[in-house]
């Protein structure tokens, strides 16, 4: 069975083949009813602020902030946590682990300016999360124990305990490992 | 751009995305979930406006996705509460009013298989992605997308030889040209 007969099998599989195409007048409606909404934010009030350095120390995770990001002049910002990553401890990552985050993603470093880590968001898997996040970069010392030190053009899979990135492996650069764990945790 | 030229974005990419969008739904959850997805997906869209890049379609399942998961969330935690309001699960059935037996063995044969294969084969067959386009959709890079692809279809291959003798499908082995 080549490509074509396995596609066409498939597609002769196709629950949706039985109905109709939206007529246009539908579709005039649906745009009526979206626009209908509050206008979109004008290139403001979306992303988010990932930012803050530190580790809580007894449970070792936990280095960043997220808050809304307003690209407004003053954004708003929270005060990072502090913490002792010498007296870190690590859990094994498992997808049980990874389930219980808030927020997971994966996405690609687009720019780090002034030490702050902006990621394009390729891929939500877990929370309400904007298409790019901002996170402070991680000192080299810190990420030795258990954080992320993000690299322009890498990929990471970045998860969140409440509004802190999670260290400790639960978050870091792309690998088929970490992606399975995510994949685990998340998809199912 | 300004308000107009939003709006005509708008509209344009509501008739480019908004069929094949509710297609992809229709398959996913049935037709009455689809609906109230379509209308977040659309809104997604419009609160997203100036994001939306000149292919739109691959990006608007890549927003469906992260609707439909929204939901499926949403309904957990309603089921959690003893409220069932609407089925948010794969349709069971096809709605076609004939369907022969190796439909029903396909579908069956692509619910065997891990969740991210048949999610792959899905966007391949059903929405007729290839692996760039089923990359934007997954929010996965093309080379993932192109490897994740070709393992799916093997292992669809091998679940539908299982099924051979009871499918009613034929193979027509040494008769292609």
């Amino acid at each position: 069975m080549d490509d074509r007969d396995l596609r066409d099998r498939l597609r002769a599989a196709d629950p949706a083949s039985a109905f109709d195409a939206l007529d246009t007048e539908r579709i005039s409606r649906m745009i009526e009813r979206t626009t209908a909404a509050p206008e979109p934010p004008k290139r403001k009030a979306r992303g988010w602020w990932v930012g803050g350095a530190g580790l809580a120390a007894a449970a070792a995770l936990a280095v960043a902030i997220v808050v809304p990001l307003t690209r407004t002049p003053e954004p708003t910002r929270l005060t990072a946590p502090g913490g002792d990553a010498a007296s870190a401890m690590c859990m094994a990552v498992t997808p049980e682990l990874l389930a219980e985050r808030d927020l997971a993603f994966q996405g690609t470093v687009s720019s780090i300016a002034d030490g702050l880590v902006t990621l394009d968001v390729e891929r939500v898997f877990k929370g309400d999360v904007a298409p790019r996040a901002v996170v402070v970069q991680q000192d080299a010392e810190f990420a030795d124990f258990s954080g992320t030190v993000f690299e322009t053009g890498a990929t990471y899979l970045v998860s969140t305990v409440g509004s802190e990135v999670a260290a400790c492996g639960q978050s870091g650069p792309m690998s088929s490992e970490l992606l399975a764990l995510y994949e685990a945790a998340y998809v199912g | 751009m300004n308000d107009v030229e939003r709006r005509a974005r708008l509209e344009a990419v509501v008739r480019e995305v908004a069929e094949p969008v509710r297609r992809y739904l229709i398959r996913r959850v049935g037709p009455f979930a689809a609906e109230d997805v379509l209308s977040d997906v659309l809104l997604a869209c419009w609160r997203r406006i100036d994001d939306i890049p000149a292919d739109a379609l691959p990006w608007a399942y890549g927003v469906a996705r992260r609707c439909l998961a929204n939901a499926r969330r949403a309904a957990a935690r309603r089921e959690q509460l003893g409220v069932r309001l609407r089925a948010l699960e794969p349709p069971a059935v096809a709605f076609a009013a004939e369907e022969g037996d190796d439909a029903i063995a396909v579908r069956a044969a692509l619910e065997r298989l891990r969740v991210v294969d048949a999610e792959v084969l899905r966007l391949w067959a059903w929405e007729g992605l290839e692996a760039a386009d089923i990359a934007v959709a997954l929010g996965i890079t093309p080379n993932a997308a192109a490897i994740r692809l070709h393992r799916a279809k093997s292992r669809l291959r091998a679940e539908l030889g299982k099924d051979r003798p009871g499918s009613g499908h034929v193979e027509h082995e040494g008769m292609e040209a």
